[in-house]
């Protein structure tokens, strides 16, 4: 069994629980939870819940220790988790509170085809997505590239993929950060990294990575949905992937070492893996710099992967990519940590935002949206289980108000890994897809059972709790038809 | 017998490993991370590496030298099957481990694991018997 949380979840409204920080030593702020009703019931089911409390402990934590309603049990920081520390009042980065797979994220690519034009083709579509894409454990890709041009990667993000001819300038528009964060620092990044990303660009990599093709079965706004270029019964690909063996490697490089220097900084953290340093030491900033350049290689990789999705819809289709509309809506990364400027108690200040499984949801007209995209917020993309729905949704006023411009960033597993395979057998979740027309093709069957639909909440639960709460807005709802696992 | 069992994470896969001496939580520990990893009575004892690690307490230790082992799968591309430990006390150790290189059609690769974390990692004696937990990324 897992082991539940049982302490305090006041309910403040239909969608906001608060873990009061009397409910144990060593908060500095309260622990604030996004969840409906029925949601609230899945989450204390684990250790999600005490991992909130715990992170209310940091050092330089301002407002709230926040999680989303997608929230389940991570390491250290939950999954689902946000927490701003102030850097001028010595607040602290964590690598653990960006986690392993630095810039996992998610991008959502439209096409001008509709779902009768794709079905006949589907399976030959999946089938050719999987050879032409490597996936998989350890899988390694055709763009190969040298540590001198590695490093090029880690500094100019997908804007590497530009100068090879793999991205336009629209892409780099519609992608967080326009692709690359600036200030990153090649040097913080260890040789270990450098061996394990080297091989790996342009490649998917295993466990909950994918790529989806869908079909948007649902408008909830006309208007905004217009902007992003959507309609009913067209078709989008969803492209989740991270920074690979390189930003696992960093964060684990720098977990490591912020472990040893704790007491360096007098910092007393309940959980080891919660290790972190001032933001303004040294260390602090090493790190900053060799997360940046995970994250750049990250967007690199997605935009690699969209490239070999747009050569592989040309091979089916028969016709350039330009001409079947593949062009990038927009691409979210979910685990960062990021400074940013937010209102603290009617303060401007210079917060470490970090978002370990939650995307940015910021508002309209705000500096960093692009142009096209100023009137209607930021594009939110929450990817959902293979067998159920994804989301478009946008950025709120309210988001940047309550939450440092944040949302959820998927379903929230809600099984064990153990329990999937317990309750399930490959046969029956192809199965189970197959009955809804879903075409899936996988590197590794242990995969198809882990990620099973059933061993995720809800999706439509959880954005129902992020939408109602105001912190984001449903722009569009995708069904999948054909997926490629790693 | 079986020398670790896995315990429910939602997230990530974590395993509780126990030996009847500290040696042996450290080889049990490998074994288990690397049986996540593919199936490794298939893997051949071909090649030894020699691998040292220090930390400054025995929780890290034994995470530090797990995830040195992991650096072979990860960036050497080697399963490993075989570790014999030569010198080990709470802040060092000294071992061999041996192994071959991934060969995807015989191992049955399983899964990759990201990392080896610091979470409810706890190293605990009881009667001379040494157990812990350990929680992987992947």
């Amino acid at each position: 069994m897992l082991q539940t949380y049982n302490g305090p979840l006041e309910k403040i409204d239909d969608y906001r629980w608060r873990i009061p920080k009397s409910s144990m030593p060593g908060m500095r702020v309260d622990g604030l939870v996004y969840a409906s009703n029925k949601l609230i019931d899945s989450i204390k089911n684990d250790k999600a819940p005490q991992q909130v409390a715990n992170v209310a402990t940091l050092p330089g934590i301002v407002k709230y220790s926040l999680a989303m309603p997608d929230i389940h049990w991570g390491y250290g920081f939950s999954i689902g988790g946000v927490a701003a520390t102030d850097i001028e009042a010595g607040g602290v980065i964590s690598p653990g509170g960006v986690g392993y797979d630095i810039n996992c994220g998610v991008r959502l690519v439209r096409t001008n085809l509709t779902e009768k034009d794709v079905k006949p083709k589907l399976k030959d579509l999946t089938v050719a997505l999987y050879r032409n894409i490597p996936a998989g454990v350890g899988s390694k890709g055709d763009i190969r590239v040298d540590v001198k041009e590695e490093k090029k990667i880690l500094v100019k993000g997908a804007r590497w993929a530009l100068s090879r001819g793999y991205a336009t300038e629209s892409d780099i528009d519609h992608t967080e950060e326009n692709g690359a964060m600036e200030g990153a620092d090649p040097s913080a990044v260890s040789e270990r990294a450098y061996e394990r990303g080297k091989k790996q660009s342009g490649t998917l990599g295993s466990g909950n990575h994918f790529i989806e093709v869908q079909v948007i079965d649902e408008i909830y706004d006309e208007e905004k949905a217009r902007v992003f270029g959507l309609k009913k019964d067209q078709i989008t690909i969803m492209i989740h992937s991270g920074s690979r063996g390189l930003g696992y490697q960093v964060c684990d490089d720098y977990a490591k070492s912020m472990v040893s220097t704790l007491s360096k900084y007098n910092i007393d953290v309940p959980d080891r893996q919660l290790a972190c340093t001032p933001f303004n030491s040294e260390e602090g900033k090493r790190y900053f710099g060799a997360m940046k350049c995970a994250a750049n290689y990250a967007w690199n990789n997605r935009q690699c992967l969209m490239h070999l999705t747009r050569l592989t819809f040309e091979r089916i289709f028969g016709e350039s990519w330009e001409r079947l509309g593949m062009f990038l809506v927009y691409d979210v990364c979910h685990n960062i940590a990021k400074l940013e400027k937010h209102n603290v108690d009617g303060k401007e200040k210079l917060l470490c935002v970090h978002r370990k499984g939650a995307t940015r949801a910021f508002a309209p007209n705000h500096p960093d949206l692009p142009q096209d995209y100023k009137a209607t917020g930021q594009p939110i993309i929450i990817p959902g289980d293979m067998g159920t729905n994804s989301y478009l949704l946008t950025g709120t006023q309210k988001a940047m108000d309550e939450t440092f411009g944040s949302t959820c960033h998927g379903a929230g597993r809600s099984l064990s890994r153990k329990a999937a395979f317990r309750n399930y057998t490959v046969g029956q979740v192809r199965q189970e897809l197959e009955a809804k027309g879903i075409s899936i093709m996988a590197s590794g069957k242990g995969t198809i059972v882990e990620e099973a639909p059933g061993a995720y909440k809800d999706v439509n639960e959880v954005v129902d709790a992020v939408d109602g709460a105001g912190i984001s807005k449903r722009v569009c709802r995708m069904k999948p038809l054909g997926v490629l696992k790693g | 017998m079986k020398h670790y069992e896995f315990l429910e994470h939602t997230a990530d896969i974590g395993i509780r490993v126990w030996g009847d001496s500290f040696k042996e939580l450290f080889i049990h520990s490998a074994k288990a991370m690397y049986e996540l990893i593919a199936d490794i009575n298939l893997v051949k004892p071909e090649s030894s590496f020699e691998v040292r690690v220090e930390a400054k307490d025995r929780d890290e230790l034994l995470r530090n030298w797990l995830s040195e082992l992991l650096y072979y799968f990860n960036v050497k591309e080697i399963l490993l099957t075989d570790f014999v430990i030569t010198e080990l006390d709470d802040t060092h150790i000294i071992s061999t481990a041996s192994g071959e290189k991934i060969d995807p059609d015989r191992h049955n690769l399983k899964r990759e694991i990201k990392a080896v974390t610091f979470h409810n990692l706890n190293i605990k004696e009881k009667n001379g018997e040494f157990a812990t937990e350990i929680i992987f990324d992947i």
